[in-house]
């Protein structure tokens, strides 16, 4: 339904968005990913009208939309900084899309309070939103782009600002609302593993080109190039039988039968997870496992392993 | 440290600039002046006597003020020209030095005081002043005596001056009180009230709006109308033919000046023959030393209709006018 | 993000000296406060004294009926103080929203007439507006051919609002700048319009900021007695009558007493505003906004923006064309004589202008900045009485605080430089600005970023030197060139102060004005605006050159 054509975006020589053609479907979770200046925020900010591209088209269910103010289009925001106007309340922020478009103050006042029950809000409308908590400025944020019912929901690294587990529960509580309302939704996010639990589709972007587009499972295991497996899967090289090869560190499996004997070089513990340093051949490898299936071997002791390409 | 070294630099290259300035030099005299054409003057007084002169133009008002706030110390040496009642009332509160010049004899003792707290060095007059272009713009005939700017079509077109601020007015309000009397008086600044848009706040400011044209006729001292007439603005002139009001422009030494005897020196020299002959070159006001020769302008100011008046009684009833006069147009 | 952001009193910006710093704090208390005692309760404290001697005893008779004497002049005083407000504030807004949201090009020339209108030369601007737009007016007589009298309220409020539209309208720019982008955005994004999102965002964030420009302008038209004086004819306020009553009538205890009908309400106004509308001076110029109004919206900006650097053109084109014309008016051959007479026998009074100015600039922008950084670590109450006692002398009218300045320094028993009175009377008749921008820059010093360099090794000079006064360098040119332009134009405060030996530029003016030779106070102004002109571009130089030699 949201389709660019050909985006291309110049800041003066900078070349930050390069011919980029892309098509969300109705009622997905999208995300972009990519480093910081990969071009995914522009292509966001072309998204929701605040940039014109230099060249190219936006298209919205087959409307051609290149030119049309933020304003003018059916696409709502949710912003980084989460941008909420701090001479409000959190009702009136939620309100606020209603009350330019000269809804009745009854109006915006009980669909704001029904929003905010949605995001979990509820009795919070006349708070300042200096008084609220980060996840709640998050939720108020979310609230006053959903009130519009837009055809895309536009998301600008929103979690950014949260706390670890914060970013864990408000990731899961937005994947149920899109899919419960079946809201279309561009996720921008530099957080590979955010990308990879919330998204339907993942794109992975860098310096201004997209290079993959797919399911999590697709980008993760079939990546197009070095830079996704490196990306998406903290990749590796190893030289393989003369070969250089890109290895994630959960393909290499230490194994008391395993293939290769190498060396335990370092271990850093997780959590859930473990990391071994394992010195073969001159080369570093990483090796993840599960905790609980760890076999404790003595720091610099040879260890066992396979690799699964 | 960068900007940090460049504004210590900065500060230090001040402090060494500064003193030249702060111990400003004081050599020679200090004087207050409120008087028209006073450079060449003291010029010739530097050139004649060798003592060097610093001079501040100041209202009458403004040193008056000046000297109370500052308790009659001394700001100046000598005080050249302004409203007499001002040197009347710093005299009685004990703010200026009594000296009685060798040349006052030459003198009428009407311009000089008795003690010698002041001596008169020449005599101004008040008279009308009109631009040429808005009378003829308005079609109005030049007012040629008080009694003509009561005339209605003048409404809005004569400029004058709070009295308070201005000795030249002030002169023009006791002159006509004391050779009309109180009540025939007051009756004709009452009607001359009405037409006169406001009172200006400022002594000099009638005759400099009416040489630009904000208004037909402005009551003047007869030396700026012929200041600004020689800088080049074309102006009509008339002595009032009811009566020229005139006052004295006086001088006098400080008390507790830092150079008594230069101030000194120059009551000398301005009451003397040279320094009235300078006077008469370089101002339009009639020095008052008698057998000086006047410019022709000037003696034509001297022989017209002057009033016949006390101008020390003038002084001494400064307040009690001014109060009435504050009551009756204080609100203009 | 504004909203995120901790209020200064919460934290203490700087605590710049560590636990050493006790002692250099004591210090510098000890200094500031001295230097306000004397230079500003000292003379305040002395004219109000003399409003109650008599006749040299105690007396009440001064304020006897005060109130109810004057009743229609306070009506009257704070009318004009309102209006003038009311009317500055719309007009100062359109060319602020111009400035911030119009287009890139002819936006340095309408800053540059901004800012050249707040140099106004004193009386000169009046009698050039007169010459312009009097009766006689060259726009309104000889081009309009019709015939008006500005004497009286609208005279004032006209030219009292012409005047202040710079200033407004330059602390408008600074703090619609500092709106979040962002929020305009999101509000683009949630549907409102430019014009809504104008309305609804924009202009409610710079809300505090136009408060406190109005604010300034307010205060700024109760203490003017000049333009009242001027073009008032028969309308009066208590500044100008005060200044009548101490000149002309010679009534030093009532004039003195009229300053308190002055002081009192002015403070109260001051203290009732909450402390945090403070920063909102922010220097530098504006980044391009994505909120792009309607192009008929930014039209009628531009009309009102031109329209207000076209009357600058004619003014102060007036002033430079008089300056070398014979007789304006009569006689328009060109001429040098003005500007060389300057040259020739003004030297003196130029040169004296030029280092009291230079002193009280830098020692009203350092102090300032003392004052800012130890007023952030104070009690609520210290910063409030403080920062009443530095407001003080800029509420009063000028004439006041100069005489207060005589009262004190003619007790004292040696004698004080003219010089050096000048100096501190302009110096702390400004400071209440210094300390305004100071605190704004100081709001911006991050505290961790104190931290991080004593954390590297640095000692607490390190912290003044590398942080504190590369941050703080806008601020201070912003305080510094306030300050020295105010001095440089200003003649109220020293007209009592200046003395036959030491004159300065603004007096020699002054007499000029009052002897009506356009000609010579013309040469005497163009100098004026001239000189001030060269010291803000290398005062904006100077700080450029240092930013960049500041970078590894």
């Amino acid at each position: 339904m949201l389709s660019f054509q050909d985006i291309t975006v110049h800041y003066g020589e900078l070349v930050a968005l390069g011919s980029l053609t892309l098509e969300l479907k109705r009622g997905e979770l999208m995300t972009l990913l990519g480093p910081s200046g990969c071009g995914k925020s522009t292509t966001l900010r072309v998204a929701g009208g605040f940039l014109l591209p230099s060249k190219g088209s936006v298209f919205l269910d087959g409307q051609e939309i290149t030119n049309l103010p933020p304003e003018l289009r059916p696409t709502a925001t949710v912003f980084q900084s989460h941008a909420l106007f701090p001479h409000m309340t959190a009702g009136q922020n939620v309100s606020y899309g209603l009350k330019v478009r000269g809804a009745p103050r009854r109006k915006c006042r009980r669909e704001a309070e029904e929003v905010l029950e949605r995001v979990g809000l509820s009795g919070y409308a006349d708070k300042r939103v200096q008084e609220l908590s980060g996840g709640q400025q998050q939720r108020v944020a979310l609230a006053r782009a959903l009130i519009l019912n837009p055809s895309v929901l536009l998301m600008d690294e929103p979690l950014s600002s949260l706390d670890a587990r914060l970013r864990v529960r408000m990731r899961m509580e937005i994947r149920e609302l899109q899919r419960s309302a079946g809201i279309t939704v561009l996720y921008v996010t530099h957080d590979q593993e955010e990308a990879l639990s919330i998204s339907d589709r993942v794109s992975v972007m860098s310096k201004g080109r997209l290079f993959q587009t797919g399911s999590p499972e697709e980008v993760y295991f079939s990546p197009a190039n070095d830079f996704i497996r490196d990306f998406i899967g903290n990749a590796f090289p190893v030289v393989l039988d003369g070969q250089r090869q890109l290895v994630r560190p959960d393909q290499v499996c230490p194994a008391p039968e395993g293939a290769f004997e190498g060396r335990l070089a370092g271990r850093e513990f997780l959590g859930n997870t473990v990391e071994w340093r394992i010195e073969w051949k001159e080369q570093t490898l990483r090796a993840v496992m599960l905790s609980c299936d760890e076999a404790l071997p003595a720091p610099g002791a040879s260890v066992r392993f396979d690799i699964r390409l | 440290m960068n900007l940090f070294k460049r504004v210590i630099a900065g500060i230090v290259m001040f402090f060494f600039l500064i003193p030249s300035v702060w111990a400003a030099e004081k050599q020679g005299i200090s004087i207050f002046i409120a008087y028209t054409g006073i450079k060449p003057i003291l010029e010739t007084f530097t050139q004649d006597t060798g003592i060097k002169v610093d001079y501040l133009e100041m209202s009458s008002g403004e040193v008056l003020t000046r000297i109370r706030a500052a308790k009659g110390k001394a700001q100046a040496d000598a005080w050249f020209g302004g409203g007499l009642d001002s040197f009347v009332a710093a005299a009685e509160e004990g703010f200026l030095e009594a000296y009685v010049s060798p040349e006052r004899e030459a003198y009428d003792p009407m311009f000089y005081n008795e003690e010698g707290f002041w001596s008169g060095i020449s005599l101004g007059s008040v008279v009308l002043m009109g631009n040429p272009e808005v009378l003829a713009a308005k079609k109005l005939m030049m007012p040629e005596s008080w009694e003509d700017l009561t005339l209605p079509v003048l409404k809005n077109e004569v400029l004058m001056s709070t009295p308070a601020v201005s000795g030249t007015f002030y002169s023009m309000v006791s002159s006509i009180l004391q050779t009309m009397g109180d009540e025939k008086g007051w009756e004709l600044l009452e009607r001359i009230d009405a037409n006169v848009p406001y009172y200006s706040k400022r002594g000099a400011e009638p005759a400099n709006k009416v040489s630009i044209g904000e208004a037909g006729v402005a009551v003047a001292p007869f030396d700026t109308v012929l200041r600004l007439r020689q800088e080049g603005h074309k102006l009509e002139m008339t002595f009032p033919k009811d009566g020229v009001p005139w006052y004295i422009a006086p001088v006098a030494v400080f008390k507790g000046a830092q150079n008594p005897e230069g101030a000194k020196a120059l009551v000398d020299w301005v009451l003397s023959e040279r320094g009235q002959e300078t006077l008469a070159k370089c101002t339009t006001q009639a020095p008052i030393r008698p057998g000086i020769t006047l410019e022709p302008e000037v003696q034509a100011m001297r022989d017209s209709n002057l009033m016949k008046l006390d101008v020390v009684k003038a002084g001494h009833a400064r307040k009690e006018i001014l109060e009435l006069w504050q009551e009756k147009f204080g609100h203009k | 993000m504004i909203a995120l952001q901790k209020s200064p009193q919460e934290e203490r910006a700087l605590s710049l000296i560590g636990a050493s710093s006790s002692r250099t704090e004591a210090f510098l208390w000890f200094l500031s406060g001295l230097g306000l005692i004397l230079f500003v309760i000292w003379p305040v404290g002395a004219v109000l004294f003399e409003s109650f001697l008599r006749d040299g005893s105690f007396s009440l008779s001064a304020y006897r009926g005060l109130f109810s004497k004057n009743l229609k002049l306070i009506g009257d005083s704070f009318l004009l103080a309102g209006g003038v407000t009311l009317c500055t504030l719309p007009l100062s807004t359109i060319i602020a929203l111009r400035l911030v949201y119009g287009p890139e090009r002819g936006r340095r020339l309408v800053i540059a007439a901004l800012v050249l209108s707040t140099i106004s030369p004193p009386f000169l601007c009046s009698m050039a507006y007169l010459m312009l737009f009097g009766r006689r007016g060259l726009v309104t007589w000889k081009l309009l051919g019709f015939e008006w009298n500005p004497y009286g309220f609208h005279g004032v409020l006209m030219m009292e609002t012409v005047s202040m539209i710079g200033l407004a309208a330059l602390l408008m720019m600074t703090s619609l700048q500092r709106v979040d982008g962002a929020l305009e955005r999101a509000s683009l994004d949630l549907g409102a319009s430019p014009l809504q999102t104008l309305k609804n965002v924009s202009l409610p964030l710079a809300l505090p900021g136009m408060a406190a420009s109005g604010l300034v302008v307010f205060i700024r038209s109760l203490s003017d007695f000049g333009t009242p004086l001027f073009v008032g004819g028969s309308f009066q306020v208590l500044a100008s009558r005060a200044y009548n009553t101490l000149i002309g009538v010679g009534d030093f205890p009532l004039a003195c007493a009229m300053n308190v009908l002055l002081i009192l309400p002015a403070l109260g106004v001051l203290c009732l505003r909450s402390e945090r509308q403070d920063d909102n001076f922010s220097p530098g110029l504006a980044e391009a906004r994505s909120l792009r109004l309607p192009s008929w919206f930014l039209r009628g900006l531009d009309v009102f923006a031109w329209a207000f650097v076209a009357l600058q053109v004619l003014v102060y084109g007036l002033i430079f064309l008089g300056s070398v014309t014979q007789l304006w008016g009569k006689d328009f051959s060109f001429t040098t004589r003005h500007l060389a007479a300057i040259l020739t026998f003004r030297a003196d009074s130029i040169r004296r202008s030029l280092i009291c100015s230079l002193v009280a600039g830098m020692g009203s922008c350092l102090l300032g900045v003392v004052l800012a950084y130890l007023l952030d670590g104070a009690r609520a109450s210290v910063r409030r009485v403080v920062q009443a006692v530095v407001d003080l002398p800029y509420l009063m009218p000028g004439t006041f605080f100069g005489v207060g300045y005589l009262l004190v320094s003619s007790r004292l028993p040696f004698e004080v430089g003219v010089a050096f009175l000048i100096s501190m009377s302009c110096l702390f008749r400004q400071l209440s600005h210094s300390l305004r921008t100071a605190k704004a820059g100081l709001a911006q010093i991050d505290p961790t970023l104190e931290y991080a360099v004593r954390d590297l090794g640095g000692g607490p000079l390190r912290v003044l030197t590398d942080l504190v006064l590369p941050v703080l360098r806008p601020f201070m040119r912003l305080g510094f060139l306030n300050t020295f332009s105010a001095s440089m134009t200003t003649t109220g405060p020293i007209i009592f102060l200046v003395s036959p030996y030491a004159r300065v530029a603004a007096i020699e003016l002054f007499e000029s004005i009052n002897h009506g030779d356009f000609g010579a106070a013309s040469a005497m102004g163009t100098f004026l605006i001239v000189t001030v002109a060269i010291v803000n571009a290398i005062a904006w130089r100077w700080s450029a050159q240092s930013r960049v030699g500041a970078l590894p």
